[in-house]
């Protein structure tokens, strides 16, 4: 599902973020991906989700090389990958409700087909309520279920998030982890950027750790 | 609940508002006066011209040895046996003294004033003589006579249309740019306002052209406003001066005005989406 193949990137003339990155994680997967602060854990999702192309290297994702699509072909790869960033962004003006339908509408679905898919979708993640609610009056809890409602709204195959339980207490980040979970139970792969130790103390998943731009597994899937 | 299928995905306070319409209606107000200029004085410089090629005039005047009277009848034979003319007619004394009048003053020309006889001669508008064969072979059998086709007159009547029309082109010319260049630096601005939304839409998978046409509807639908508004007040101005030039209040001078809004539409879209395609194909 995701490859990549002896990845290096570098930002403009500065030194390597990530330095010859082989990684493969299966279809159906569920990956933390742990390290210290400045390691390269957003360089590398970011790789992964497609905001950044790789300085060498190759990235498979769902069986296509990247580097070989057009750019109108990773736009439509990137509605099969759904990111939850760890600032949210929502898009301020926007409802909760529009904010979640974007991503169907975008792809160009009709009306019934997202309105329905939003609402149910909210109602899962507890915002039936507040469908109309801008993003800046929900608490950073609710902001939170808003962007992983947005990421999965188009059943995407692998699910991104990056320091998902950062702003938000421990409480609603384990009911978050438990709300992913059960997507990658429906067969979506997912991977989690986290510094979070408890988290991964507690859910018994595989760890890449990405330490100086290196990576290194640090334990087996069971 | 917000379940309307449009969404305004750009924040319309983001992107150039007030300013950029200010600007487009006073350059589409320009764009209209420079093209109705034109168009007016091409039609008069036209009209004039038709008038004066279709008018040849003979003037006789008394040379040392003969008087224009005795050079007349020759004149004339050689008028009626040339080729390509349909009509001769020689002006009155009371004809010259009106022609004059406005020139000398009603009352100022006196019985002993000497004026020259006058020919005015109507080609045959299919074919037409050969002026200069006609003037030579009139000079040649009166000396004092001089066929005057109005040449000098026409020349600098068209030179004259097609100087105003340079400048009429040369007007849209920078209207055209100065307009090309205020919507780019709108949407430059509008696309780095909106930098973190357009991530956003890319990473949920928008494509560039879906992208791009958020911001060309925005431009599209504010030129086409402020366009409306510096068509009107074009409309005004041309109203107006058809107290002078009866033309500019005609339904078929009016309806070519309308090429300018249309222009400055047309011009919102291709400049909005070439730049915003160009600069998001930069991207990622």
């Amino acid at each position: 599902m995701i490859r990549l193949e002896n990845v290096s990137l570098r930002y403009q003339q500065g030194e390597d973020v990530l330095r010859h990155i082989n990684l493969d994680i299966p279809q159906g997967a569920f990956r933390f991906l742990t390290g210290p602060s400045g390691a390269g854990k957003t360089s590398l999702l970011k790789l992964i989700f497609l905001a950044h192309a790789p300085s060498s290297g190759r990235i498979y994702l769902m069986g296509h090389d990247v580097s070989a699509q057009s750019r109108k072909s990773r736009a439509l790869m990137r509605r099969h990958i759904g990111v939850v960033f760890q600032d949210f962004r929502l898009i301020d003006h926007l409802s909760v409700y529009e904010n979640i339908s974007l991503p169907l509408r975008i792809a160009g679905h009709k009306q019934s087909f997202w309105h329905e898919n939003a609402v149910e979708l909210l109602n899962w993640v507890g915002l039936g309520q507040r469908l109309d609610a801008l993003p800046e009056t929900l608490s950073g809890g609710e902001q939170q279920r808003a962007a992983i409602a947005r990421a999965v709204i188009t059943r995407p195959r692998i699910i991104i998030a990056d320091e998902p339980t950062g702003n938000v207490d421990p409480e609603i980040g384990e009911r978050l982890l438990r709300l992913l979970i059960e997507l990658n139970k429906m067969g979506t792969t997912i991977v989690i950027a986290t510094h979070d130790r408890q988290l991964w103390e507690k859910f018994d998943f595989p760890r890449l750790h990405l330490d100086n731009g290196q990576l290194a597994l640090v334990r087996e899937a069971v | 609940m917000g379940s309307s299928s449009k969404i305004t995905i750009l924040p319309p306070q983001s992107l150039a508002g007030p300013a950029l319409s200010a600007v487009t209606m006073v350059m589409t107000f320009l764009a209209c006066l420079a093209l109705g200029c034109s168009l007016l004085a091409d039609r008069a410089a036209d009209r004039w011209l038709t008038r004066a090629t279709s008018a040849l005039s003979v003037q006789i005047v008394e040379t040392g040895t003969l008087s224009a009277e005795e050079q007349l009848p020759n004149v004339l034979r050689e008028l009626r046996a040339a080729p390509g003319i349909d009509a001769i007619r020689v002006l009155s004394r009371d004809d010259l003294v009106g022609l004059l009048e406005p020139w000398l003053g009603t009352g100022n020309i006196g019985e002993d004033m000497p004026l020259p006889l006058l020919i005015e001669v109507t080609p045959n508008a299919d074919n037409p003589p050969a002026t200069q064969a006609l003037s030579a072979q009139i000079r040649a059998i009166a000396p004092g006579a001089q066929l005057d086709t109005h040449g000098r007159w026409r020349e600098t009547l068209e030179s004259t249309a097609n100087a105003l029309q340079l400048f009429a082109a040369l007007v849209l010319t920078m209207v055209t740019l100065a307009t090309a260049m205020v919507i780019l630096f709108a949407t430059r601005a509008g696309l780095l306002a909106n930098e973190e939304i357009i991530h956003v839409l890319h990473q949920i998978g928008a494509q560039d052209g879906y992208i791009s046409r958020r911001f060309e509807g925005h431009f599209i639908r504010r030129t086409a406003l402020a366009a409306v508004l510096g068509l009107l007040a074009a409309f005004i101005f041309f109203y107006t001066l058809g107290g002078l030039v009866g033309e500019a209040r005609q339904a078929d001078f009016l309806v070519l005005l309308l090429s300018m809004p249309l222009a400055a539409i047309f011009l919102s879209w291709q400049v909005t989406r070439r730049y915003v395609l160009r600069r998001l194909r930069a991207q990622l």
